[in-house]
């Protein structure tokens, strides 16, 4: 079976231990207010369009579907991700996001890679939420396992159990977002409420699986005492969990959104005093190291 | 480029008594031999070229380069940027002094004729007045870096790695007591025992040069000086003047003196002929690391006030005697150097297995201070190549070092410093223009036929191929003519006598002195010949979107009028991508020229003849006499250097770099230089993934990297030029993107994040 993969990029080395080699894969059930993918949201191709290299040339403007109108305007919502804007654009300002390929023609495109992961790297699935693709994630972890690559996932773990048991043999480690301790106050942020994600967590744990929590911290939202009182709790009723990752807000997702022509967020980015800060608090309170 | 005669000559009295002096020896001893020649203007111009010790120096042998002298290579920087080889003169500079205010008449006219006589004498207008009529044609100047063409000369014996490990085991007084026993050979004949006692003599030059240092000192000192800093000094002076030395200072003062007067600019394997009495001096409590980081520190501001190229110091490898002792001193080269923080001297590490985890520390600690040295080689694939190349058994190749730019000579064994630039894409060039520079308009190289007659890509290949192979020829003949010319005229003595086997055989450096008489010459534009190939095929032979001739003609006129298909040619396949079609096109290429040279050494009597595809500025220099050229580049730009992608067209990720320059046969060359560009974050947050991103370059066979830790510059440089900086990934909190293709108000965010 084919998936929607939205970028592969290697020599990636925030996405865990070694060098590694990161596969985006498109959609997410959650739509958080700070994402900073948010061309991943969206299950299909979509044009993304770079406004300091549009020219306002024109040429894209017969657009199929309407997407594109005149003066550079751009509806992604109409975007069907046909390409031909992209194919016509003289000044390379538009790009389409996602591509269909097999779980074979990524192992092709990852294989070459692989002498750079050694033993620490391999490959770590992400996206979007990759489980929003279950069946063809748990193809493509096949598939590296058989070919003596590690693979982690990047989940946000709003997905049904179903999705995620089969593949506890094949992944390394979980990169498991926490993102909002209170259910209400997630719903709020992201769409969804997070008992499904609570549940997953504690059954994943119950199974043994190696997870490093990843929890960003949004300015306004989450950067209170309560949800890092909520994340220390949560790890002292998960007590394999080994490691927390604070992930700070970045606005670099406000790019992206005014290439997806979307609005900005509206959140600023902390300071490196209150990163400092977040950072301290989790740190006394959490009874695992917290990884800036 | 800073100059290092950028000095004004204040040195230089209006007399030039010395450089009369020198001439009229010259002169005198012209018609007696050669050795003996030689060793007398040594003796009028190495006294002169010692200049005083400075205050703060912690060893003597400061080196001016007078105007007139005999070196391996005299930098004529202020002048014309050309180096010149063995008797030289530096006109530019006699000039000046001829032109003083100051200056009489009669004196003015004295210094016509000086300048006049060393016209015909001096050894690169020698070998010039050499050349053929092919030469001629072909060479017409040597100026490389203002003029067009595809082939010039360079003059040059320097970057030869002189023995320095004899050195400090047998001093002066050692080497003298070698010379003197082989002299007892009764077989050997007069030339033979000419040159012998020239270079018994030579050694007797430098110790009363050493004795003069000693006697100059103790007026210091008698005039007050304090005599904490000179007396430890003059201690050395004295115990070098009567054995070999006996302290790590010792040794470091000895080498520094001999390489000043020597002229030479790289100093081999430093960690093996300093580990032992670094090692020694630590055990006996007579030396401190800090001590010797002083000491390191003076021989750097040395070399950095004499000379503002090279400098290159080698540790690390196989084939050390003393592998513990060595890595010790490396660590406090290398201390020093960080300390030091300027270009020099040029830190080089030969990476394998033996090494120390402290040394591979803190190599990497100084690459991520941002200072791009130590270059890292890879020894294990590096003795092969040089094994294969040079014809040489494990055991010598074990022995390599590098200079310069990163090009392999066998350390005290072999000469081969690059003594000719070609520059492939003019090659092409003149190939679709019939044998003309269009630049210059004027015949150049073979007329192989028209765009017309090029009706099938290979033939258009087959013509490309044959030009390099006539430049290549050219080359060598020119290579050959150097040594020719040299021979002729003098016998370096100051390289013979460090040098395996002149003394040995007893004769001098290129008489047959030296073990492996060797050649190299430098390539430039290698990726854009290769990726020009690439899409002349598609667009012309291919897809048939024009004629070759239309193409030439676009080309002609740097694509004006024409954008679209420029941007066509941009997005046919480029070399660094790990794309099957551009990277074997490369490889094509690149093997070609490598192996047509290697076929020269047999016809030129070397023992290897190879091309070198090293990093410089010549890509850039050369690139303003190359019109466009079918990879999209416009006229008058830089061409791609080294074994690199051209600038801008590695968009694929590091991993796939390194995959396509992996793809080259490296192991055909004297040597390939591989820029890699990492970010501070990487060295500072992920260690273990910088160790495993050179472990892995180093198992896909790529012989080299040089390192350099991007900065705020970086940045700011892909803000104005993204086309330059495809490969800036930017990484924040898990998320990556390409810097390039983020809007400007970001990527200044990117900019001030980046730099917390």
């Amino acid at each position: 079976m084919n998936g929607i993969i939205g970028d592969i990029i290697s020599m990636s080395v925030n996405d865990g231990p070694g060098i590694r080699t990161s596969v985006y894969l498109k959609g997410c059930p959650l739509r958080c207010a700070w994402c900073h993918n948010p061309e991943m949201q969206r299950p299909h191709p979509q044009a993304m369009v770079l406004p300091s290299r549009c020219t306002h040339c024109g040429s894209c403007q017969n657009c199929p579907s309407g997407a594109r109108g005149k003066a550079g305007v751009y509806d992604s919502s109409r975007c069907t991700g046909c390409g031909l804007c992209a194919s016509v654009c003289p000044s390379e300002a538009c790009r389409v996001i996602g591509t269909s390929m097999s779980a074979g023609d990524v192992l092709r495109r990852v294989l070459p890679d692989k002498p750079f992961f050694r033993r620490r790297g391999g490959v770590t699935i992400s996206g979007g939420e990759p489980l929003f693709q279950a069946d063809f994630v748990l193809e493509l972890a096949g598939l590296l396992s058989e070919n003596g690559i590690g693979v982690m996932l990047e989940t946000c773990g709003c997905a049904p159990w179903e999705a995620i048991e089969p593949l506890l043999p094949l992944i390394d480690c979980f990169l498991y977002d926490w993102k909002i301790t209170d259910p209400e106050v997630h719903r709020k942020w992201t769409g969804t409420d997070n008992r499904l994600i609570r549940e997953n967590l504690k059954t994943l744990h119950g199974c043994g699986a190696n997870i490093v929590l990843r929890c960003p911290v949004i300015p306004g939202v989450n950067d209170t005492p309560s949800h890092f009182e909520g994340i220390a709790r949560l790890l002292r009723d998960l007590p394999d969990i080994r490691r927390v990752d604070l992930l700070p807000y970045h606005a670099l997702g406000n790019d992206k959104r005014t290439q997806l022509g979307l609005a900005r967020d509206g959140f600023h980015s902390p300071s490196e005093e209150t990163v400092l800060s977040w950072h301290r608090q989790l740190s006394v309170l959490c009874p695992v190291p917290v990884f800036l | 480029m800073r100059g290092y005669y950028s000095w004004d000559d204040c040195h230089l009295e209006d007399s030039l008594s010395v450089e009369f002096r020198y001439t009229q020896v010259y002169r005198e001893y012209t018609g007696t031999s050669l050795p003996l020649r030689e060793l007398k203007c040594l003796e009028v111009a190495l006294p002169a070229a010692a200049a005083p010790i400075q205050e703060g120096d912690l060893l003597v042998g400061r080196r001016v380069f007078r105007p007139l002298g005999v070196a391996p290579s005299y930098w004529n920087d202020d002048w014309n940027g050309l180096d010149n080889v063995s008797f030289y003169a530096d006109f530019g500079r006699l000039e000046r002094v001829m032109n003083r205010p100051s200056q009489t008449e009669e004196r003015r006219a004295a210094i016509a004729e000086l300048i006049a006589f060393w016209e015909k004498e001096n050894v690169n207008g020698k070998v010039r007045a050499k050349f053929d009529e092919t030469m001629r044609r072909e060479m017409p100047s040597d100026l490389w870096s203002s003029e067009s063409g595809v082939i010039f000369g360079l003059y040059r014996l320097v970057f030869s790695q002189l023995d320095y490990d004899k050195l400090v085991r047998l001093g002066l007084p050692g080497l003298k007591k070698e010379t003197k026993t082989r002299m007892d050979d009764a077989s050997l004949s007069e030339d033979q025992r000419a040159f012998l006692a020239a270079l018994s003599s030579l050694v007797d030059l430098l110790l009363s040069i050493l004795a003069r240092y000693e006697s100059d000192l103790q007026a210091l000192l008698r005039d007050g000086a304090d005599p904490a800093w000179l007396r430890p000094i003059l201690d050395s002076l004295s115990r070098l003047q009567s054995g070999p030395p006996q302290t790590f200072r010792d040794a470091l003062q000895l080498v520094w003196f001999y390489s000043a007067m020597a002229g030479g600019r790289d100093f081999g394997r430093m960690d093996v002929y300093l580990g032992d009495l670094y090692t020694q001096g630590l055990a006996q409590g007579s030396l401190s690391e800090e001590d010797a980081i002083a000491l390191l520190l003076s021989f750097y501001r040395l070399m950095l006030d004499s000379d503002s190229r090279d400098g290159r110091i080698v540790m690390g490898g196989m084939g050390r005697r003393n592998p513990e002792n060595a890595d010790r001193v490396s660590l406090a080269i290398m201390k020093a150097g960080m300390r030091f923080r300027e270009l020099k001297p040029e830190f080089s590490l030969r990476v394998y297995k033996g090494l120390s985890k402290e040394v591979m520390d803190l190599a990497l600690s100084m690459l991520e201070d941002g200072m791009t040295y130590p270059l890292l080689f890879n020894d294990e694939a590096s003795v092969c190549a040089v094994q294969n190349t040079m014809h040489v058994s494990p055991g010598e190749a074990e022995q390599y070092g590098f200079f310069g730019c990163g090009e392999y000579v066998l350390g005290h064994r072999s000469i081969g410093t690059p003594n000719d630039i070609i520059n492939l894409a003019k090659a092409l060039e003149v190939t679709l223009h019939q044998g003309t520079d269009p630049i210059r308009n004027c015949p150049h190289g073979l007329d192989l036929g028209a765009p017309e007659d090029f009706d099938t890509f290979e033939k258009l290949m087959d013509a490309y191929q044959k030009q390099v192979e006539y430049f290549t020829e050219i080359a060598a003949r020119h290579q050959r003519l150097v040594y020719d010319t040299v021979r002729e005229n003098g016998v370096m003595l100051m390289m013979s006598l460090l040098m395996d086997d002149c003394v040995a055989r007893a004769k001098p450096l290129v008489s047959g002195g030296v073990r492996y008489l060797a050649g190299t010459y430098e390539t430039y534009g290698n990726t854009t010949v290769a990726d020009s190939l690439t899409a002349i095929r598609e667009v012309v032979y291919e897809k048939k979107l024009l004629s070759l001739r239309e193409l030439v003609n676009i080309l002609d006129a740097d694509f004006e009028g024409h954008e679209s298909l420029r941007r066509r040619l941009l997005g046919c396949p480029k070399f660094g991508n790990d794309d099957p079609v551009a990277d074997e096109m490369a490889r094509r290429v690149n093997t070609h020229v490598f192996q047509t040279t290697a076929r020269q050494a047999q016809v030129q009597g070397l023992s290897s003849y190879l091309v070198v595809m090293i990093n410089n500025g010549a890509n850039v220099d050369l690139g303003r006499f190359t019109l466009a050229t079918a990879d999209g580049r416009h006229a008058g730009t830089y061409l791609s250097n080294g074994n690199n992608p051209m600038a801008g067209m590695d968009h694929s990720g590091l991993p796939a770099m390194l995959r396509s320059v992996a793809s080259t046969r490296m192991d055909l060359t004297a040597g390939t230089a591989q820029n890699l560009k990492l970010s501070r974050t990487l060295f500072t947050k992920h260690p273990d993934a910088v160790e495993d991103l050179i472990r892995t370059a180093f198992d896909l066979g790529i012989l080299s990297l040089n390192i350099s830790v991007m900065d705020r510059g970086e940045m700011e440089d892909a803000m104005i030029h993204p086309e330059l900086h495809q490969n800036l990934f930017v990484r924040v909190g898990g998320f990556s993107a390409r810097f390039v293709n983020l809007d400007p108000g970001t990527q200044a965010d990117m900019l001030s994040r980046a730099l917390y």
